[in-house]
């Protein structure tokens, strides 16, 4: 289970405080308007951001103390997720050794990466030279070898185009079946997560508005 | 009908000459000013002919000219770049300010900079003082080749850094975000984000260098001592001023514009940017930052970068500011070299203007009436005035002239022209990326509106382009305050600039008074920056 209590950060433009919870090896959406605080949530979690008061629990252990890269989690945003000069198969393996020295075994790791998301054969590709929808599938490839149940999506889906959006949504949740994740999935179309989404939470102005199970 | 047609087509076309003229008339002057140059030299050297490229001396010249733009280039880049990785992983206490004075060194004389170095790598400089108290000698280091470097490195490694570190810091924030969540350590972060970074930019900051180094004049005359250590540059001043063998200054420009012009090319070719990542820049600090390995090596580069660089920059301030060179104030020829540099700067301000504005407006017009081939060719003119040897355009035009007009008034009208044909690329460079993005932002609504011509100038663009326009007047108009260039050819008692009062002050080993001269040309440029900043740039001082 994962436990924000109390978090909260202020800014001279705006603050934020979160209270809520998402199931283990559930798939929580997040929804509500845009500037609504939806990424500030997700940020504090990973850790980019450091909240002034609060705690985050995942499974009983406290994660404000760890690093970003230490945290039991991986995280995937809209986009920008791939790093533009290396090719799809180097930022797979970035997720392996985050010094990309990789050896023989971690190779095949990320060619299984790769075809568990449809991807086998473009390892060699830049991310320029692959469609939005599979960079978007590349991301979510690295976040599944990282192997941290934990999976953090940041409007994943939406710079893609409706059919693609449906797809991606389905192959996240279907990872999550196999693998056991806990997805907390923020979501600009609430209406794309219908049927996927086990529980929902709406965030309106920096605070929790509304759950739904 | 006939009559309602009829405004609509001529207002096309009064858009179509609006767009075209302001470059066109640029383009036509410079082409014939070079012509009329060029026939002007011929005419006294009396045709062309009997110049061996592959003379011995040439070769010397040339060989000499191409080891120490290579050398300069290479240390440049070589601190230069380390500084900028530095700058970016740390924050602190005047960093920014830090980061103003090294712009500040690119609009520094040559002559004030050459200055600054003498009195610290000098016979009788601080480093020889210090080694005689602990009983060593350093001798006389810094004529030829180490001087040269020493004042190069002074000036471009800070200007590499500079260059470095604005692509360095806008790497989108993404990249800090993925490097963190991954926990990238400081060696990847340098191998896989910085690196790419770093070789794509390296080919066009060192072809700027190795130009500008190649090119060097100044410090070549001041700190080459002797024929043994020559820029083609200097030996056709050389063979301008002393020789009077006009064939082979025409013969090495030649020769200079060639290579530039290669080297230029070639490396255009080199530098192919990839698609720009047009995402938000990086607020979130660097994960790299705390480390103790990236800690201990940006100190120990602050502290090479300061030792190299900061005495020379103190010297100028102590040596402007020493009792015995306040003498100088009292002296006439500071007053005329005073008058000297404004006639010569104002006016070679707005001639750089009118060029560089005019050929960056038809540039944008080309682009955007859908010519984009033809809009290389102003961006190719600009350039060749930055190539282009200031030497023969100045003494080719006096041959052509002298017969016509009085040779002693010559000088006060082709010093500030050459200036300003000089500077206008900076202008170019400056006002061409903001006009072409004011352009590509409102050509469909300013199209769409029918705004055009002047109208679309003041409305539009200027708002836009205000403050690329205050800077580039205020560079060009500095520049040509702290040129020392084809004033020594002209130059003498009755017209003389700052820079040129320096390098005589310097000449008969007048430092003091040298020095106080150099600080009052650096109030005189920072008052500049000041006024034009303030009135054109718009910029409200609270």
């Amino acid at each position: 289970m994962l436990e924000i209590i109390g978090l909260r950060l202020e800014r001279p433009d705006f603050s934020v405080q979160y209270d809520m919870i998402a199931p283990d090896g559930g798939f929580t959406a997040l929804v509500g308007p845009s500037g609504g605080g939806k990424s500030t949530l997700i940020d504090l979690i990973a850790g980019f951001l450091a909240p002034s008061a609060g705690r985050i629990r995942f499974r009983g252990q406290d994660m404000l103390p760890l690093a970003p890269a230490d945290r039991p989690l991986s995280v995937v945003f809209q986009e920008h997720n791939l790093f533009p000069h290396l090719t799809l198969a180097q930022n797979l393996g970035l997720g392996l050794d985050p010094a990309l020295r990789l050896s023989a075994e971690q190779r095949r790791v990320v060619e299984d990466g790769l075809q568990r998301v449809g991807l086998d054969g473009l390892g060699a590709r830049l991310p320029e030279e692959v469609s939005g929808g599979q960079r978007q599938r590349a991301a979510l490839a690295r976040a599944l070898i990282r192997r941290r149940p934990l999976l953090l999506l940041d409007e994943p889906v939406s710079a893609l185009d409706q059919a693609m959006r449906r797809d991606m949504l389905g192959l996240i949740d279907q990872l999550r079946r196999e693998e056991g994740l806990t997805v907390l999935c923020s979501i600009h179309t609430p209406d794309d997560a219908i049927g996927i989404a086990d529980h929902q939470v709406e965030i309106r102005e920096g605070r929790v508005f509304s759950t739904k199970s | 009908m006939a009559a309602g047609a009829r405004p609509v087509s001529m207002g096309w076309r009064r858009w179509g000459i609006a767009g075209w003229l302001p470059g066109g008339a640029a383009a036509l002057a410079l082409v014939a000013l070079y012509a009329l140059a060029v026939a002007g030299l011929l005419g006294v050297a009396g045709g062309p002919g009997g110049f061996d490229p592959f003379d011995p001396y040439v070769l010397s010249i040339l060989r000499f000219s191409l080891i120490q733009a290579g050398l300069s280039t290479l240390l440049s880049l070589a601190l230069g770049a380390p500084l900028a990785l530095a700058l970016a992983r740390r924050q602190f206490p005047g960093r920014d300010g830090l980061i103003k004075a090294m712009a500040i060194g690119f609009v520094t004389p040559v002559i004030v900079a050459v200055l600054g170095i003498v009195a610290v790598h000098g016979r009788a400089g601080w480093l020889n003082q210090g080694l005689g108290l602990i009983g060593l000698d350093g001798g006389t280091y810094l004529y030829g080749l180490p001087g040269i470097l020493i004042a190069h490195v002074f000036f471009n490694a800070p200007l590499a850094a500079r260059i470095f570190l604005q692509t360095l810091q806008a790497q989108p924030a993404a990249h800090w975000r993925l490097a963190a969540g991954l926990g990238m350590p400081p060696g990847a972060i340098f191998r896989l984000i910085d690196w790419p970074v770093l070789r794509r930019e390296a080919p066009g900051i060192a072809a700027l260098i190795f130009l500008l180094c190649f090119t060097s004049f100044a410090t070549v005359l001041t700190l080459g001592g002797g024929p043994a250590a020559q820029t083609l540059e200097v030996a056709i001043y050389q063979a301008l001023a002393f020789e009077l063998d006009f064939q082979r200054a025409l013969a090495l420009s030649a020769v200079q514009i060639a290579l530039c012009l290669l080297l230029t090319l070639g490396l255009s070719a080199f530098g192919t940017r990839p698609a720009e990542i047009d995402a938000p820049v990086a607020e979130i600090a660097r994960p790299d930052r705390a480390a103790p390995a990236t800690r201990l090596l940006d100190g120990v580069v602050f502290l090479i970068a300061a030792v190299i660089l900061l005495p020379p920059a103190l010297a100028i301030l102590l040596r402007g500011l020493s009792l015995q060179g306040f003498s100088i104030l009292a002296d006439p020829n500071l007053l005329r070299a005073t008058l000297g540099s404004l006639q010569v700067a104002i006016p070679a301000g707005l001639i750089a203007l009118l060029i560089g504005f005019g050929l960056a407006w038809t540039a944008r017009h080309a682009r955007l009436s859908g010519h984009p081939h033809l809009a290389r060719l102003p961006a190719l003119i600009a350039s060749i005035a930055l190539v282009a040897p200031p030497f023969v355009l100045a003494a080719g035009l006096f041959a052509a002239l002298v017969g016509k007009a009085n040779p002693l008034a010559l000088g006060p009208v082709l010093v500030p022209l050459v200036n300003g044909i000089m500077a206008a690329p900076f202008v170019f460079r400056l006002v061409g990326p903001a006009l072409d993005r004011a352009g590509e932002r409102h050509d469909r609504l300013c199209r769409g509106l029918g705004i055009r011509g002047l109208a679309r100038l003041i409305w539009i663009d200027w708002p836009a382009i205000r403050r690329a326009v205050g800077m580039g007047l205020a560079i060009a108009t500095a520049f040509s305050l702290g040129d020392f260039g084809v004033i020594a050819l002209f130059g003498g008692q009755d017209f003389t600039t700052l820079p040129h009062l320096v390098y005589r002050l310097m000449g008969s080993y007048r430092l003091a008074e040298a020095g106080s001269t150099a600080l009052v040309l650096l109030l005189l440029i920072g008052l500049l920056f000041w006024l034009l900043e303030t009135l054109i740039a718009g910029r409200r001082h609270a």
